[in-house]
């Protein structure tokens, strides 16, 4: 395969007769198809990767080799990808959890040699069962490994995942005679040579990461009604649809709430966005992206679970409303914009916040060693267990235990391993790598210290962000707000509408879904069993506020130190209740959790609650059983057998509609428990109503 | 841990990666990597430059009846998959090794020779698989005497410092093998199926890593059970042992074929646990060359064993007491049919140089037992005269003593073992030593070990 007949395929893919290469795409190809080299592209979005691994698919596949494998974050190819791999004659498909169904149908089409190239997400790297099933059995015939975003395999990369630890550990066991391609648009000299030290014959090639359209500005405002504020006032006059980029799952549903509130149609994006409508998160979010991209909303507010690889050529404007973690993050995420549009806008809010969020996403990063040897501990005593079979042996939550299994298993060796539902302790001896956690940590406090840099640069703003990729042609921009001399978009903020988010911040009560299931033998007093019968779960309640938050958390976190809920947080309950909650059938009487150890505060709260709404207090539930504390229970079996038997109701409990009072909640447990044992009492429904949460939401 | 080129080419030729696939190219089996290993060679390629080069042209003088160049093709550009799988297995604690590896089992090389595995899995101590030890044989469903007979066993070989080789099979072989690592003895587990779960099992894992336990496994490491693995692998558990025990067989079955095998290719001594069960193959076995060894393991000389000159016990010519059978009995339980026929090389790694010393002396402590040989005691005066002035090939005694050349090997090795007599190389003769002190016999017996490993080396 010489140049002139690749070129012949590239006018295919990209419907254009006149089309030419860009430096370095025959380049790959050539080393891909007639070396079957192993290539690192550094090229800025839209220089046509894409292009690279499809023409080399067609190459290959003509010649008898089996499907491409694209390994890569996203959920579906781009529309634009799809439409040049079908002109090519390329038959792709994606298999990812959504889909599970179709994996045999898929399975069958691959054996049968149907199938050109398969798009598969790193995580499902680590589903062994996906592996066993499906990507195993086709692996003898792979003609071309594709990693997309491939600077997650570093270390050093701004947002390593653990996926990509173990798909590096699979490209590291590639023969010298399997030709891969690497490709991303951020990675700076020391994440490319972190990635050749790891993948060992891997050849790089980069070029420039210019973009003329983008139009950059950085500012500071520290309190989120301002930043709300902000959004409204200048968004709708931003061109096109754009990205609003938070921290937080929590602050991307919230600022998504306030933007339709003011006008603006806008939808929260996170790893975990569910919708009624939707099966489950990916199917929503492939809806939510669709969305963005043929402009049926204004903007995305989203999480970094947005981004990689997703290519909307005319996308107006990136707003950043909390700063991200460092600047390759940052270009990154503002590089989705203005690829293919005279001008587009990248402005970085920076809040207060920001610096502690980020200090807890540091210390959050690796898990604690305490609960890494508890887990080794309990895997070597076993022959065998299940995440439940840790949860009832360890009391830690299940986000923890998956964070350590996770950490361990894509080391390799592995000290733990999984075989079909069970984590087994493999014989490899293991030993936390301290010095490496350090090493990151200060890592990412210095690219932290360089994206502070960043927004209060006095140079050129794309310029920074150049020299902070190593990208080998960096010059002023000449249009950033820097550059301009003054701001791109004005930072001035009505008064008016700060007032109004400030209002908005303060209503941001949280539902309280009902939980069903109970933990199996738990509850051997109560006899609670399996998922509760409809008529003893509570109905759906409110949270006022989150535990310490700029709403009134900070209020209900100092009053609980103090020991008096000031008249504010019952008069703030009142007014959720009545104006915005309004319960049907309305409670006609008002309980309250009991405490041994602060027995008047929650009463206390609930009689002037109940005197407020004009509803009488019925101290129906006492303590009989001094339990530990719930807030230490880190799990659900913990957090439900701890309960058991530790309250007796009076013997008559009203069959009307109730309101239950809590001061802080946690796992919620206590509430569906003593929800549960007042209906069986003959309660009606019972709103559980509490002044502040501590779940950890994001 | 990272694989070699050269590795990963011979395991693209020879690997299952997935569970085997009817219409997919079929991984070379020894005998056939074998011979394109010997064809690489004398063309000076290696499995690395199949890989890397223009796969047509280097293949373009290959020819062979079931190898085709195809199928080599086919089994290379499997690159993804090795990649994939190995992935996995390394991340289990499991490694690789081929035959050019210096940990490869010598056993296998010379016992094998090119029908030795071209791949090892395997988990654990590596230098374990050179260090030999006692094969323990037995039947999955077996008696609670035999398996308290396989645990004592396990715990004797672990007290004289041999490793237990066994096949992980429930039954004896896991009696056998817990009973010595229990007794903080070493093991070789050469298993048929599902090394990669196997390693992860609380039985074995605490074990590994102690660095007392190798599991190996020449299959698929992710296999399920397989009837031919089963029976295969039998061949590679006596062939890593220095001598065999067989607690219980069938008449037909994995024991007993496994045992009839190995006493027909003479790989090592083989005894036979004694058994009052009339359905057992024990006895067949014996009567095919094998010797009995007393149920009692308290009773039982572990070195003899090894050495294959554990002397008679009187229980069992009591019970099998017929004065026509006494002489034949007494021979064969003191030689087992394996030394009359081997030509296996007994020293070949450091272990046994270290064992050596005690080898030697042991065998000048059962010498009031060996003289009841007879046959043998009028070998060695024969010896005597023919090779004290001039040394002797295998062909010259063969000629001039009217012995036929398995049986004259086994007693010429019996004689080796005992400093009788001396080995001296290119050729190989044999020449008579003079009566020597302890110390020179251990010298002496070293010397050769040395030579022999020099040999080996080569």
């Amino acid at each position: 395969m010489n140049k002139q007949e690749a070129q012949e395929l590239l006018k295919i893919a990209v419907n254009d007769a006149d089309a030419q290469f860009r430096a370095g795409q025959w380049e790959a190809i050539d080393a891909l198809v007639n070396h079957r080299q192993k290539m690192l592209v550094v090229q800025r979005t839209g220089w046509g990767k894409s292009s690279v691994y499809f023409i080399s698919t067609r190459i290959l596949r003509d010649r008898g080799a089996g499907p491409t494998v694209i390994i890569s974050p996203l959920l579906a190819l781009m529309r634009n990808q799809v439409e040049a791999a079908e002109r090519l004659g390329i038959r792709a498909v994606t298999i990812n959890s959504t889909n599970n169904e179709e994996w045999d149908a898929i399975y069958q089409r691959i054996l049968a040699d149907e199938i050109d190239a398969v798009l598969i997400s790193p995580e499902r790297l680590s589903n062994q069962a996906f592996m066993d099933r499906l990507l195993l059995p086709i692996a003898d015939r792979i003609g071309l490994m594709v990693v997309d975003e491939a600077h997650c395999i570093s270390d050093w990369g701004h947002d390593f995942r653990p996926d990509y630890r173990r798909l590096v550990n699979i490209l590291r066991q590639m023969p010298p005679n399997t030709p891969v391609l690497g490709t991303t648009a951020t990675a700076n000299n020391r994440v490319i040579q972190d990635v050749q030290d790891q993948m060992g014959n891997i050849t790089v090639q980069r070029g420039p990461l210019v973009r003329d359209s983008l139009c950059l500005q950085t500012m500071r405002l520290p309190d989120q009604a301002s930043r709300l504020a902000w959004l409204t006032q200048y968004i709708p006059g931003l061109p096109g649809t754009g990205i609003v980029y938070v921290l937080t799952k929590r602050d991307a549903e919230q600022v998504s709430i306030w933007l339709n509130e003011q006008g603006i149609v806008a939808s929260a994006y996170h790893g975990s966005i569910e919708h009624d409508d939707f099966e489950d998160s990916n199917r929503y979010r492939q809806h939510l992206e669709s969305l963005l991209l043929n402009n049926q909303i204004k903007a995305l507010v989203a999480t970094t679970a947005l981004g990689m690889g997703y290519d909307k050529p005319d996308l107006g404007f990136v707003i950043h409303y909390q700063a991200p973690g460092s600047v390759v993050a940052y270009y990154q995420q503002v590089g989705r914009a203005g690829r293919a549009i005279e001008r587009a806008y990248g402005v970085l809010l920076s809040g207060n916040e920001d610096d502690d969020i980020h200090e807890f996403f540091r210390r959050s990063a690796f898990p604690p060693e305490r609960h890494v040897n508890a887990i080794l501990n309990a895997l070597e005593a076993s022959d065998g267990l299940s995440t439940y079979g840790l949860q009832e042996q360890l009391n830690m939550r299940l986000g923890q235990i998956n964070k350590v299994l996770k950490l361990l298993s894509v080391e390799n060796p592995a000290p733990v391993i999984k075989q079909g539902p069970k984590w087994f302790r493999t014989p490899v001896p293991f030993q936390m790598d301290h010095d490496r956690i350090e090493h990151l940590t200060h890592q990412r406090e210095q690219e932290w210290r360089e994206l502070n840099g960043y927004i209060d640069s006095t140079t050129c703003l794309m310029a920074y962000l150049r020299d902070a990729l190593d990208d080998p042609e960096s010059e002023d921009c000449g249009q950033c707000a820097v550059c301009m001399g003054s701001p791109v978009v004005p930072e001035a903020v009505d008064r008016n509408l700060t007032i109004l988010a400030k209002q908005f911040l303060r209503h941001a009560e949280i539902p309280i879904k009902p939980k069903i299931q109970v933990a199996s033998g738990a509850f051997l007093k109560y006899g609670f069993r399996g998922n509760l019968r409809p008529e003893l779960r509570a109905a759906e309640g409110r949270v006022l506020s989150r535990w310490g938050d700029s709403g009134w958390g900070g209020w209900v976190k100092d009053d609980k130190h103090s020991g008096h809920f000031r008249d504010e947080l019952v008069e703030a309950i009142a007014q959720m209740y009545e104006n915005r909650w309004q319960p049907a059938p309305a409670p006609q009487w008002v309980t309250c959790v009991p405490s041994r150890n602060h027995p008047s505060l929650v009463p206390d709260l609930a009689h002037r609650l109940a005197g407020r709404l004009q509803l009488p207090f019925v101290d129906a539930i006492h303590k009989v059983r001094d339990n530990e504390s719930q807030k230490n229970q880190q799990n659900r079996f913990h957090q439900c057998s701890n309960l058991d038997g530790a309250f007796d109701l009076i013997d008559d409990i009203p069959a009307t509609a109730v309101l239950l009072v809590d001061d802080v909640i946690d796992s919620g447990w206590t509430l569906t428990v003593l929800a549960a044992l007042l209906r069986k009492a003959g309660s009606g429904p019972v709103y559980p109503v509490a002044l502040a949460s501590f779940s950890a939401g994001d | 841990m990272s694989v070699t080129p050269d590795t990963q080419a011979i395991l693209l030729l020879t690997a299952h990666f997935s569970k085997p696939k009817t219409d997919a190219a079929k991984p070379l089996a020894p005998k056939e990597w074998g011979r394109f290993a010997a064809w690489l060679k004398e063309n000076r390629l290696t499995p690395e430059k199949i890989m890397t080069g223009q796969l047509n042209e280097l293949l373009r003088e290959w020819e062979d009846k079931t190898v085709t160049s195809q199928r080599i093709e086919a089994l290379m550009s499997r690159g993804s998959a090795l990649a994939l799988a190995m992935e996995k297995w390394l991340r289990a604690g499991l490694w690789v090794m081929t035959r050019s590896d210096p940990e490869y089992p010598r056993r296998f090389k010379q016992r094998l020779g090119t029908d030795s595995p071209a791949v090892l899995f395997g988990c654990g101590n590596r230098k374990l698989l050179n260090g030999g030890g006692l094969a323990v044989i037995g039947s999955r469903n077996t008696t609670e005497s035999d398996l308290a007979f396989s645990r004592d066993l396990g715990k004797l070989a672990a007290s004289n410092g041999y490793s237990i080789v066994s096949g992980g099979a429930r039954g004896v072989d896991e009696a056998a093998m817990l009973g010595a690592l229990a007794a903080d003895g070493t093991v070789i587990g050469v298993l048929a199926d599902k090394l990669l779960q196997h390693c992860s099992s609380a039985k074995y894992r605490k074990y590994l890593m102690k660095n007392d336990l190798v599991l190996i496994s020449p299959f698929y490491p992710e296999a399920g059970f397989n009837v031919g693995n089963a029976m295969q692998r039998n061949k590679y558990i006596y062939c890593l042992a220095d001598a065999g025990l067989v607690v219980h067989s069938g008449l037909k079955g994995g024991t007993w074929t496994g045992a009839k095998e190995n006493l027909k290719k003479g790989w090592v001594p083989l005894w036979v646990k004694e058994t009052q069960d009339e359905e057992a193959g024990n006895k067949a076995i014996v009567a095919d060359g094998a010797a009995w060894v007393s149920s009692d393991v308290k009773t039982i000389n572990f070195t003899g064993l090894i050495n294959g000159t554990q002397p008679a016990k009187t229980s069992i010519t009591k019970d099998y007491d017929t004065a026509a059978e006494n002489i034949q009995q007494v021979v064969t339980e003191t030689i087992p049919e394996a030394f009359r026929k081997g030509d296996q090389l007994p020293f070949a790694d450091t272990k046994s140089v270290q064992s050596a010393d005690s080898t030697a002396a042991e065998a000048k402590r059962d010498a009031p037992a060996a003289k009841q040989l007879e046959f043998y005691d009028l070998f060695l005066k024969k010896i005597e005269n023919v090779c004290s002035e001039t040394p002797r090939t295998v062909d010259e005694l063969t000629e001039i003593m009217t012995l036929n050349t398995p049986q004259l090997k086994l007693w010429l090795n019996q004689a080796l073992k005992e400093n009788r007599v001396r080995k001296l190389f290119r050729p190989v003769r044999y020449i008579w030593a003079k009566e020597q002190s302890d110390s020179e016999i251990v010298q002496q017996g070293s010397l050769a070990l040395q030579q022999l490993q020099k040999k080996i080396g080569q």
